[in-house]
Formats: C-alpha cells, structure tokens, sequence
C-alpha cells in the first residue's frame, strides 16, 4: 500500500462509469484524476481553513467548505438535499434502529426504476421525518439579528432554490434512468453499487491520510466536513469525465471527418479496407478515457472566465488566479 | 484746414517766414548737426527769399570760402593744411566742416530735405493738435506754442500777400519757369560767373538783402551756389568762445569776492543747456520709427568697451591701495595742518555755507583749524578724489572722470579708441605714432592722479584723435570720421572741466605766508580768492601758454575753449606727411580686416547728417545693447530658440514707461525719474513692457461670489424660495424603475430591523429582570431619501461633469447597493473603496467600448456586437446575466424580503400573546386578573411600562389596553405582589385563620353612625335575599330575629346585587373615571366587566341627577336662607 500512493483506483473508476465512461480507463487516467482530485481536497481544505479563520475559529465548519462553491448555485442546492438526506438518514437510524434501512433501499429503487416522480414522491414523504433543512449563513434572513421560528407548514413549503435543485436533480435522474433503461439485471447492480462509490463512505480515516489533512488543518474537521468533501470529490470526478468525455466525442468526430476526407479524396483505399475478416479488429474501438482528455478537460476547467479578471482589465501585468474549484 | 494750405501749396515764402521765426525760437538748433545749423543760420540771416527758395528746392551747391581776415585773428590760418595748427578746438570743427561740407549741391540737397522735413513735421503736429484743441485744452506748452506759430502764420503771410501780392505772381510764374529751364538754359551761368568775381564775402549776418540778392550766382549746372565763408563757421564757435571766456571772465570778476562760485558755474549751466537741448531731442525720439539696423554694432561696441571696463576694473585694484594710503596721509597732514579752510573747492554742496562763514569769519570763535577738522566730519560725500594735500583735486579729477566716462560712453564712435592700438592691428604703428595713447590709459592715469591740470588731461585726450588722424591719413578712412567725431565731442566736454592746476597745500601755504607779509592784510575772506587767483596765476606759469583769445587782460586763465597748441601737435604734420603712403597700404589691411568697420564707415556718412539720428543712436545705446542682448540671449550659437532660456519678462517698471508714453504722447526723458538706467525710453525695442495689461484678469472671489448670488436667486425665483425643489439629473426617479424597487428593498430591509429590534427586547425582558430604558429606545431609523448633490453644485454655472461630484454620485449609488445587500450603514472608507473599484469597472468597459468602436480592424463590428463583446469582455457573459440579476438579486429578494417581514411580524404577534400551552392555574395565582383586563395600565394612566415609548402601542394595539400575564407575570410578580390592598390576603399569614364575625341585622345599630345608612340597605337587602332564599328551599319566609339575621356579604349576594366597590390603583389615586371602550379589550371573555359597565354608569348617572337637584336645593336655600332638603338627600 505504502508504495502506490493512488489508492482510489476502483472508486475513480466507478464513478466514471456512473458519469459516463463505460470502459475501463487505464491507470494512468485514474492516477491522474486521483492527483487531480487530492489537489482539489487540499485546496478547499485550505481556504476553507482561510474562512474559518476569518470567522474566528480553528476548526473548519461545513459552512465554510459550502462557501467555497457558493457560487454554484446548482451544485450548493444539490449538496443541500445530500446533507438533508443525510440527516434523514441519521435520525431514522437513532429513532428507529431498522426501519429506516428499508426506506433508504426503498428509494434507492425507486429512484432507479421508478423514475423521477416517484422519487420526488418518497423524498416528500420522507420529509416529513424531521428534515431538517439546511440554512446557509448567507441567506436573507440572517442579514437580521432575530430570526423567525420555523413551522411546521413552513419548512414544508418548498422554495425557489429547492424547486431548482429539485428539478436539477430531476435532470439527473432522467440521465441516470436513461442509461440504465437497457442495462440488464447484473449491469444495474453494478450500476447502483457504482454510484454509491465515495472517497469517504465509511473510509474516513483513509481519506484523511489520502489528503494528509492533519498536516493541513489544526482541528480535526467534522464528519459532516468529511461528508461533504465526499460529496465534492464525487462531483469532482464526475465533472471531469463529463468533460473529458465531451472532449474524447469531439475528437472522434474531427477524426471521423478527417477520415472521410481521405475517403473522398482516395477512393481506392476505401474498397480495400471494405473487406472483413472473422480475426479483424471490432469495428469500434474500445477507446477509454486517456490522460491527455483528462488534462484537457483541467484546463478547460481551470480556465479564468472574464468575470474574474474583468476588473483586472487595462491594468497590465499578469493575472494572477489561484487553482479554480471544479 | 486752410491754415496748412501753406505746406500744401508748398508756399516757399510762407516756409521762410515759418523757419525764421523757427530759427529765432532755436529750433533748429536743437535738430541740426553744428555744420548744418551754421549753414542754415547763414542762409536764413541772408534774409534772401530766392536764395531760400532754391535751397529749399534743393537747387544749390556750396562752397566754402576761406577768408584770410578773420575776426578771431588767426593769422595762422591759411589753405587747408593750417587747419593742423589751429588751436583743437577750432581744428575739429573745420575739419569736421571740412568732411560734412563737401562742396556741391549734394549736402545741401540733403540739408534742405531735412529743413523741409523738419517744417512740415511743424505741419503734422499743428494738425493732430488742432484736432486734438476741438476736445482738450490742455495742450502741451511746446505744442502749443507750435501751434500759435503756425497760427499767426497765417497772418503774417496775409500780411505779405497784401504788400507784395504782385511781386509774388510774378515770382510764381516765373519760378516754374526757372524750374522748367534749368537744364536746357545756361544764361545764368555767364551772370553768376559775373558775380562771382564781384562778390564780396558776406562776413557780416546783419548785411542787407539787397546786397545778397545781388550775389546770386549759379554754377554750370544751374544751381544757386552758395559761398559760405569759412568764417562763418568758424566765426561762430569762436563766437560761442568768446561769449563763454567773457561769460567766465565776467563771473570771475563781478565774483571776485565769492571766487568759489565762478568755477562751477559755467560747467553747470552748460550741462544745464545741454541737458535741456537733450530732452529736446529726446522728445522728438518717437517721430520716426527707428529699426533695428544699427543694433549689431551697438552691442558689439557695448561689449567692447564693457571688457575694457573690466580691464579697467583689474588694474584699479592696485591703484585703490595706494589711493587710500594716499588719504591717510593727507588726513595727516590736514591734522597737522593749522592754517587755512581749504576743503576742496569742489564741494558745491558746501559752497554758500564756506561763503558765509568766510563773511563772518571773525564771529566764529573757531580756528580754522578746528573749523576744517569740523567740516571734515560734516562733509558726507566726500569724492573719492578729495585729497586734502592736494588743493583742487576733487573737482578736476571728478570733472575728468566724468569726461572720460562720457567718452568712453559714446560707443557710436569711441569703440576704435579705447585701448592701446596693438602691434599685430598695426606693425608700424609704433614708428609713425611716437606718444600713443587711449582712453583706458587716460582713465588709469587719472586714477594714478598723474595729471596735475586741466591741460595735462585735455592734451592726452586730444592726443587720441590726432593720433588718429595723423596715422590714418586717408580723409576718406572710416576711423577718421570717429576720430573727428570724438574730437568734437571732447571739445564740447572740456568747457566742463574747471580750470583748475594742483597744487600741495604746502606750497599754497608758503606763498600765502610770503603774499601776506607783501601785502599785510591777511583777510581771510579775500584769503580765498587770492588763493583763487594765485592758482590761475601759476597755471599761467607752468603752462607758459599764449591766450590770444582772452580780450581782457586780467590775470584769469584762458576760455575753455581757447587753442593750445602743444608740441606734441606740432610735431604731427611732418609726420603725416612722411608717412602717408604707409598709410595708404594700412588702411587696406584694415579695411580688409576690418568688415564691420567699412559697414560703420557707410552708415558714418548718413548719420553724420542728421543729428537727431545720431543723438538717439548715442543716447540710447545702452538700452540697444541691452535690450539686443537680452534678445540675443534666447538663441543659441546655431541661432536656434533656446528652449532653456529665460524668458524675457515684462517689468512693472517698463509698463510704466509705455503707459506713460501712451498717455503724453511723448518720450520719457532721462530727466523723469521712472527711467533708471538714464536712457530715454525706446518705444520700438520694448516688446514686453509695451504688452497692455490683460483686460480680463479672471474672476476674483468677490465676483464670482457676486455672480453666483444672481444665479441663486434666478433659480430660487423659479421655485419659489424652495430650494429643495430644484433637482439636478443626479437624482433617480422613486417611484419608477429599479430605483424604486431598490428603495422598497431598502425600506423593508429598515421594516424588519425594526421588528427584529423589538424581538430581541422582548426577548431581553423576559431573561433579564431589569431592562435599562435606555435599552428600549429604538435606534433610530431614518427614511432612505433620494439625495441630490449640494445646492451650489445645482447652479449651471457649475461642471456636473466634475470628478469629485461625479465620484459623490456614484458613491451614493453604491451606497444604495450596499444597503439594498443587506448592510445597515457602510463605513465611509468601505463605500469609498467601494465606488473606486466600481469606477474602475465601468472605466474598462466604456474602454473597451471605445477600443471597439475605434478599432481599424478590417472586420467590422456592429454596434449591436460591439456592445456584447465588451460586455463578454467584462464578466458579463450574456445580457440575460443582467436580467437574471436584477429578478434574482432585486424582484425576488423583494418577494423573500416580504415574506421574511410578515413571518416575522407573526413571530413577534406570537411572542407577545401568551401561548397557550404556557398557560395554567398558576398564572392567575397572584390575584392578577385585573391585569388581563388591561384596567391595570389604564388606571396608572402613564406609560407604565414604556410601550408607548417604544411605539408598541400603535402598532400592536393590543398592548394599549391590556398586558399579556404571558409576558409580565415574571416582572409582575416581584413588582406588585407586595403592594396593591386587593393582594393582602396572600401578605398577612397571621389574618389568614382570622374569621370576621358575620354581622346581625341587630349589629346595624352599633355601627358606627356614617355606615349605618348602609348597613340598614344591606339588611334590607339580606332580608329580602333571605326571603328570597328560603322560598327556593321552599322553606317558611319568616323572618328571624335581628340577631340572628346574618347580614349577607358580597360574595354571597348573586352578581347584580353586588356593592360595586371603587378600585383603586396601586398609587391610592383615583384617576379620571374612564369611559372604557369596549373594543379596546382585547380579552373580552369577561362578562362581569359589561354587566359593571352599565351600572356604574347608572350610578354616575344618578349622581349627576343628584347634582342637578342640589343644585336646585341650592337655589332654593338661597331663597329659603334654610331648608333641611341636603341632608334629608344625603
């Protein structure tokens, strides 16, 4: 172990299959994803250590790691309904022992195959457990020094922000039921055991030492901090092979084109290769995700937008930015 | 102006009869050069019209005759190589003459232009003053005598018209006639040939016309020649000598007894003259326009004779030390000295004291030792030449310097004279010229003080130019004509110079012994003049000079202006003629060396002419050459502008001078003192002083002050004094666009810190047990307005455009922002930084707007385009961004803004009603019912617990009337548990087993009397209840013994029986009775309260019947004076 210092292989890989990547990348994508993910964790670890310090404390909150990326609205809400979850999840555990595994199986199935309006069905039905929803520091109400007590009718009502989490989450499940429309009965299991892969499920201490955070952070961060970073890692993966994927399609299409110009440039060639042998090569390449997609979908990612330097404009001298947040 | 016809007809009689009476006011005097004016005086005491006539034609020539039987008696002088031997005076002028008279018509030619240019000049100013007469009177003197001149003219040629009206016809028609046939006929000629042998030389000016008209002669070119006797010439500075030796001789005389006097006086009054003739001159500087042409030699000269200065300057610093040493030891000898007042007879400022003290001499008891030692110290200005050894030095030395200064002043033509001729200027020069000698060296013997006379000074000057002359032998050499004109110039110095030989006080003294021991009459006040005389005397000696001139033959000393022939002039001519082919070859060499020297030669022979020129190229020379260097000083050697150098800057001093010019239409003087520098004022060469002062010199503070006020009340005027109501663009409509959804954002944000407030004092109160009421003060919060910029800046006289107004705008506008974001104030440092970088932001897109729009690339942008790119370019993806922002940012934070104040304003409804699960038995324990009926507060009739303070009252009107037992019980209960009588029975444990023995109807009696009415109602009352009781039990209704009739108590009476007792506050004041709405209530499940209303109204109201009633029972008491009717009530 001590010697291969990437240790996330199988999860990487999964992930990459619930974001798309139905073939096995090589190691060395992995790897690279792995070194990409790790820099990303420290990086938030560190300015979410910045935060909290301007806060006043040592230890890092959730909040201060939900500020990082309070900017991606979409990313906030669904990580908002993951902690929600979570929260269900926990309390119907100490309330009830059992009974919750059930609900949780319950609509881990039902959200695959019972598709989006069943599972926004069982999620509001599971609401009524005591969900307790997550307010953000930023929000409106606490510009005020008295804050209101929420009814019961109240958290109930379901906001803008949450009817767009919703619906964004909806998206994706309208996604994931896509793919797994035509999988077969083992392909789903593997399917849903994919996508309960996470860099921190049950290997909190693992991910600890992966990221070295005792050397980064003065206090222990919270499980809830270690849910989250989880939950970010897995959107991290996720990002990058969407995008690395959007870029490996690309270029199959340039090479697709490129290749039909020659066609049409040397027909000669085309009849010759027309003829198919039993021992030939499949048509269709297995071509997984290589390290350079990976490297591109970086840079893509980690590219300054104008609204980062538009101040900056007219000034002359190098902008500078530090590494972006996937 | 018929007046003038005169110089438009250009009547020649006319002009003669304007110049004669010119000639008489010495006008001409003053315009002419010497040679010039001697002609003219002669022509004009001619008296010859015709000969007036053609001079002014310019239809003669000149010659020169040389008379043998001058009056001066020159036998000396004879053909034109005696000029040599003359005397110098007299020698200049001729030769002078000699140059300037160059026979033939073509000076005369000339002169009679000037003379014509001078009298119509005459015309011009009668004209402009004409003019100027219609408006002003006052009229400058000379001016106006000019004017009356031309004036009277007119009727002394009328008068002339008159007598010889024919004769003039005649003359006219013949005179053209002349003109016309000058050149084709001779027959002239033979008459004037005629003439010419019998003319006789007209020496004297008084001779008559008829004579003249007869010498009228003309020579093969038809012109009028004109023989002028050398005599004339000379005759009349001699003349001029002469009256000066006489003037002198007679001050000498008639002065014997004031000897002091007579020295100072001609030099005084002849630099008075000359002074006057000057400022002439002077004033007529400005009549011709001079350029610039002869600025270059001018410097150049000034630059010359300023290293010479320098050298100068050297060589004295040795001289100095051994002129003090000098000093010193005359300060000795005078104190050793014990005879005699002899201070330098120079000290003029001296000279009527010295005068009076010599009169009284024998009054002062001093000695004249101590008298001089006493003068010594009062003397102030003491010359730098006094020496008191050396009797008379003070005065010649300051003369001579003055001399020499004066000299070498004349940069026009000292230039070539004021150092030693070089070897390698002139290899030979040491050969022909044995005594050379300058004006540097002239200046360093003075201060040497090796002249000891006047004459010892004046044969070195005159040795200059004759060295001169004598070495430059060519008469057409150019260094002759300055030479000559130097000469001349010395000459009239010298008269300046008081004849005065030096003498050792020493040897004064001794003879002064020896006189008075020959005479025996040691006067004193003769002693002076005596010393006068003597002095001359012994001038007379050493000089072992001949004064052929002198007419009187009094021991006085020679004029100024007598000749000295010296030896070294002798000697002179034999050496000008040895070597004059030497000199030819030299003058070649120099001329060739010498460019800008021929160049003076030329312009030489033109300013020689006309002296005005020449007094204005002399007098001014040194402004020239300042102004020309100053000028100089701009360009660099490629004569390229020097961006470096000082600009030449109008001085105060210099704007005087041309204001004063603009206003008298005259040049300054030297004898005005606002010219420092003791140069007439040049017109054409002051560029900076003649730039008129700005008109508009700005607005000053008072002004712009007093503008702004008429400003302010146009515009208040317009808004009726309100100044409120004037709005510049700067302010945003409220009540349309995202300004007004900004301000409600604001407005709700402020709504619900309000309501947050009160939560939080709620809150306060409940966990605290003391709330300070300072607490309870609600910040204040005041209206968002739309704030215009300050009301000066509203003027249009004001830049809206100003960067501080534009950043003040915008700094309100973030402000706004930062609010509406949900900050309840901004520092101004944060807003400041703020508004700068939003400044910055907008700057680089309105610059990336304009890189677009002015880009030359050749794919061309719509504007459309144009506008997206830049937005792209500065963070703004795509315009929906900005919609999305303002509904994200702005409409839906106004609907969640909405929402949050009324859960809030529910939360704290909440907080203030008591929730009904903290409800229980124990709340009412306390006997605090009363409270819930809000009664409690009313009573107090104050603000008992700050609510309308806090302004709770108004909006929660629940709080007016009655107080939440939820919210007060914990205060309550410390607060009123104790207090209030309705609470005792709690209080007093010890009454607590006290039970009050029930009252019998027997017992009414024994009450005391004032209850006793009641008791007997209560019986009455317990009676019928006991009745009324029994028969419900249906039981017999008798009624029992007295004493055995319990009177009922209150409680057991049913509820509209009740005896309605006044309540009372915990004060023990009986407030106004109140008349209680019942809609105030807010609790109004008490239906005791509505049944007790209407009986207490019926009390009052009977009461009030009962007040009308005494009343009435009063009125009748007064008239019944007694009646029983109030107690009977009662």
């Amino acid at each position: 172990m001590s010697d291969n210092k990437y240790k996330y292989r199988v999860e990487i890989q999964q992930m990459m299959f619930v974001s798309g990547e139905s073939n096995d990348p090589p190691v060395e994508t992995t790897s690279l994803i792995e070194d990409i993910v790790r820099g990303q964790v420290i990086e938030i670890l560190l300015q979410a250590t910045k935060t909290a310090g301007m806060r006043g404390t040592k230890s890092i909150a959730a909040e201060d790691v939900i500020f990082m990326i309070r900017h991606d609205k979409a990313k906030v809400n669904r990580l908002r309904t993951y902690l929600s979850w979570k929260d269900v999840r926990k309390n119907a555990k100490d309330q009830e022992g059992g009974g919750t595994e059930s609900l949780i199986e319950n609509d881990a199935a039902g959200g695959g195959a019972g598709g989006g309006a069943q599972a926004n069905d069982s999620s509001k039905m599971l609401s009524r457990y005591k969900k307790s929803k997550i307010r953000l520091p930023w929000e409106l109400q606490f510009l005020f020094s008295e804050q209101h007590l929420e009814t019961a009718e109240e958290s109930e009502q379901i906001d803008d922000e949450e009817k767009a989490a919703t619906i964004a989450s909806l998206k994706r499940l309208k996604m994931a039921d896509d793919r797994t429309r035509n999988m077969t009965r083992e392909e789903y299991v593997h399917w849903s055991e994919c996508r309960q892969a996470s860099f921190t499920f049950r290997k909190a201490k693992r991910f600890r030492e992966w990221t070295q955070m005792t050397q980064l952070c003065d206090s222990r961060p919270n499980d809830d901090v270690i849910d989250i970073l989880g939950f970010l890692t897995f959107e991290i993966v996720c990002s990058l092979t969407e995008e690395a994927m959007q870029i490996k399609n690309s270029e199959e299409r340039l090479n697709q084109i490129k290749s039909e110009k020659e066609k049409r440039q040397n027909p000669g060639q085309q009849t010759q290769k027309k003829r198919k042998y039993l021992f030939d090569k499949p048509d269709e390449l297995a071509n997984p995700l290589m390290p350079y997609h990976i490297e591109e979908a970086w840079r893509r990612l980690q590219s300054t937008d104008f609204k980062h330097k538009a101040v900056r404009n007219f000034g002359g001298g190098v902008v500078k930015t530090r590494t972006r947040l996937i | 102006m018929d007046k003038l016809s005169t110089f438009q007809f250009n009547n020649s009689k006319k002009l003669f009869e304007l110049a004669k009476r010119l000639h008489s006011n010495k006008f001409f005097e003053t315009f002419l050069n010497e040679a010039h004016y001697k002609v003219l005086n002669f022509i004009i005491h001619l008296d010859n019209y015709d000969i007036w006539h053609n001079f002014l034609e310019g239809n003669c020539s000149i010659t020169i005759t040389k008379s043998k039987d001058q009056s001066n008696g020159e036998k000396s002088a004879s053909g034109n190589d005696d000029n040599a031997y003359e005397s110098p005076n007299t020698n200049g002028i001729e030769d002078s003459s000699e140059l300037l008279f160059e026979e033939g018509p073509k000076m005369i030619k000339m002169l009679a232009l000037h003379i014509r240019y001078l009298l119509w000049e005459k015309a011009i100013d009668y004209y402009y003053n004409a003019k100027k007469m219609d408006d002003t009177s006052d009229a400058v003197q000379e001016v106006s005598d000019d004017f009356e001149l031309i004036d009277t003219l007119d009727s002394y040629s009328d008068d002339d018209d008159s007598t010889g009206k024919a004769e003039k016809k005649e003359e006219e028609k013949v005179q053209p006639k002349i003109r016309d046939e000058e050149d084709d006929y001779d027959d002239d000629d033979d008459e004037d040939e005629e003439d010419e042998k019998k003319e006789t030389e007209p020496v004297l000016v008084s001779e008559n016309a008829e004579k003249t008209e007869s010498e009228l002669k003309f020579n093969d070119e038809k012109q009028l020649v004109i023989e002028i006797p050398i005599s004339v010439i000379t005759a009349s500075t001699a003349a001029n000598a002469d009256l000066q030796t006489e003037s002198q001789d007679n001050t000498s005389i008639a002065g014997s007894a004031e000897p002091q006097k007579s020295s100072p006086i001609p030099g005084s009054t002849g630099t008075a003259t000359s002074t006057d003739d000057q400022e002439k001159l002077i004033k007529e500087f400005n009549k011709v326009y001079h350029n610039f042409e002869y600025d270059r030699e001018t410097l150049i000269k000034r630059r010359r004779l300023e290293k010479s200065d320098m050298q100068l300057e050297d060589a004295k610093g040795g001289h100095s030390d051994s002129r003090t040493s000098d000093g010193i030891a005359g300060l000795d000898n005078s104190a050793t000295d014990s005879m005699g007042i002899s201070l330098g007879s120079g000290s003029t400022s001296l000279k009527h004291l010295l005068s009076t003290i010599q009169q009284k001499r024998d009054d002062v008891p001093l000695n004249d030792h101590e008298l001089r030692s006493l003068f010594m110290d009062v003397r102030k200005n003491r010359g730098k030449w006094a020496n008191n050894d050396r009797v008379g030095q003070e005065e010649l030395y300051e003369a001579c310097e003055k001399v020499v200064v004066e000299l070498r002043g004349y940069t026009e033509h000292s230039t070539p004279f004021l150092n030693k001729v070089s070897k390698r200027e002139a290899p030979n020069y040491g050969l022909i010229i044995k005594k050379p000698m300058d004006l540097n060296t002239v200046m360093k013997k003075l201060k040497g003080l090796s002249y000891n006379s006047k004459q010892e000074f004046v044969d070195d000057l005159m040795l200059i130019w004759s060295n001169c002359l004598t070495y430059n032998a060519d008469p057409k050499h150019f260094l002759r004509a300055h030479a000559l004109a130097m000469q001349k110039k010395t000459a009239k110095l010298i008269p300046s110079i008081p004849n005065i030989t030096i003498r050792s006080r020493v040897d004064i003294e001794k003879e002064e012994e020896l006189e008075n021991e020959r005479v025996g009459t040691p006067v004193a006040s003769a002693g002076k003049s005596m010393k006068k005389g003597r002095k001359r005397s012994r001038q007379d000696q050493i000089k072992t000079e001949t004064d052929p001139n002198s007419p009187i033959g009094t021991a006085a000393t020679s004029a100024v202006g007598s000749p000295l022939p010296s030896k070294s002039y002798s000697e002179t001519p034999g050496i000008e003629n040895g070597n004059l082919s030497n000199e030819e070859d030299e003058e070649e060499e120099e001329e060739n060396e010498n460019i800008n020297g021929e160049t003076n030669g030329i312009s030489e022979e033109d300013d020689e002419f006309d002296p005005e020129l020449q007094a204005w190229r002399s007098l001014t020379a040194k402004s020239r050459a300042h102004y020309c260097s100053e000028r100089a000083d701009l360009f660099d050697e490629h004569f390229h502008l020097r961006s470096d150098a000082r600009a030449i800057i109008r001085q105060s001093r210099e704007m005087n001078n041309f204001n004063q010019y603009l206003s008298n239409k005259e040049v300054i003087s030297k004898s005005s003192n606002l010219l420092e520098n003791d140069e007439p004022y040049l017109l054409e060469y002051d560029i900076t002083g003649g730039l008129p002062g700005l008109k508009y010199k700005g607005v000053d503070k008072d002004e712009e002050e007093r503008r702004e006020q008429q400003l302010v009340d146009v515009y208040l005027q317009q808004v009726n004094g309100d100044a409120s109501k004037l709005q510049s663009s700067f302010v945003l409509p409220v009540d349309k666009g995202l300004n007004k959804m900004y301000f409600e954002n604001i407005s709700e944000i402020q709504e619900i810190r309000k309501i947050c407030f009160k939560i939080s004092l709620i809150r306060q109160m409940q966990t605290q047990q003391f709330v300070h009421h300072t607490q309870m003060k609600q910040p204040e919060i005041e209206k968002l307005r739309e704030v215009d910029v300050d009301a000066a800046s509203k003027l249009p006289n004001h830049d809206p455009y100003r960067d501080e107004i534009q950043f003040s705008v915008l700094r309100r506008t973030m402000g706004k922002i930062a609010m509406q974001t949900g900050f309840e104030s901004t520092s101004p440092f944060a807003i400041n930084t703020l508004t700068q970088v939003a400044e910055k932001y907008m700057g680089n897109l309105i610059k990336t707007l304009k890189l677009h729009l002015e880009s030359n690339s050749s794919n061309k942008l719509s504007e459309t385009e144009i506008l997206l790119l830049s937005l792209l370019e500065n963070g703004v993806d795509k315009p929906d961004d900005l919609y999305t922002f303002v509904q994200e940012r702005i409409v839906k934070q106004q609907a969640k803004l909405k929402d949050l104040r009324a859960k809030l304003s529910n939360f704290l409804k909440e907080l203030l009603r008591p929730g009904l699960e903290n409800f229980n038995e124990r709340s009412f324990e306390d006997n605090s019912e009363q409270f819930m009926t809000g009664d409690f507060s009313n009573d107090l009739g104050d603000d008992f617990f700050g609510f309308k303070e806090l302004g709770l009252d108004k909006e929660f009107k629940m709080l007016s009337s009655s107080i939440p037992i939820y919210l007060l019980h914990s205060r309550l209960h410390n607060s009123f548990s104790n207090s209030g009588s309705s609470s005792k029975r709690n209080k007093y444990e010890d009454l607590e087993n006290y039970n009050p023995q029930n009252l019998s109807a027997a017992d009414v009696d024994k009450q005391i009397g004032l209850l006793i009415p009641f008791y007997s109602k209560l019986n009455e009352k317990s009676k019928t209840h006991f009745i009324k009781m029994q028969k419900k039990k249906g039981e017999p209704t008798d009624l029992p013994e007295d004493h055995l009739l319990v009177l009922i108590e209150d409680e057991e009476l049913p509820q509209k029986q009740r005896n309605i007792r006044p309540r009372l506050p915990p004060t023990g004041k009986i407030a106004a009775v109140k008349k209680k709405i019942v809609a105030n209530s807010f609790f109004l499940d008490d239906v005791s309260d509505e049944e007790d209303e209407p009986s207490v109204k019926n009390e009052l109201k009977k009461e009030d019947t009962n007040d009308i009633d005494d009343f009435s029972s009063l009125s009748k008491v007064d008239l019944e004076l007694k009646s029983p009717t109030v107690t009977s009530e009662g």
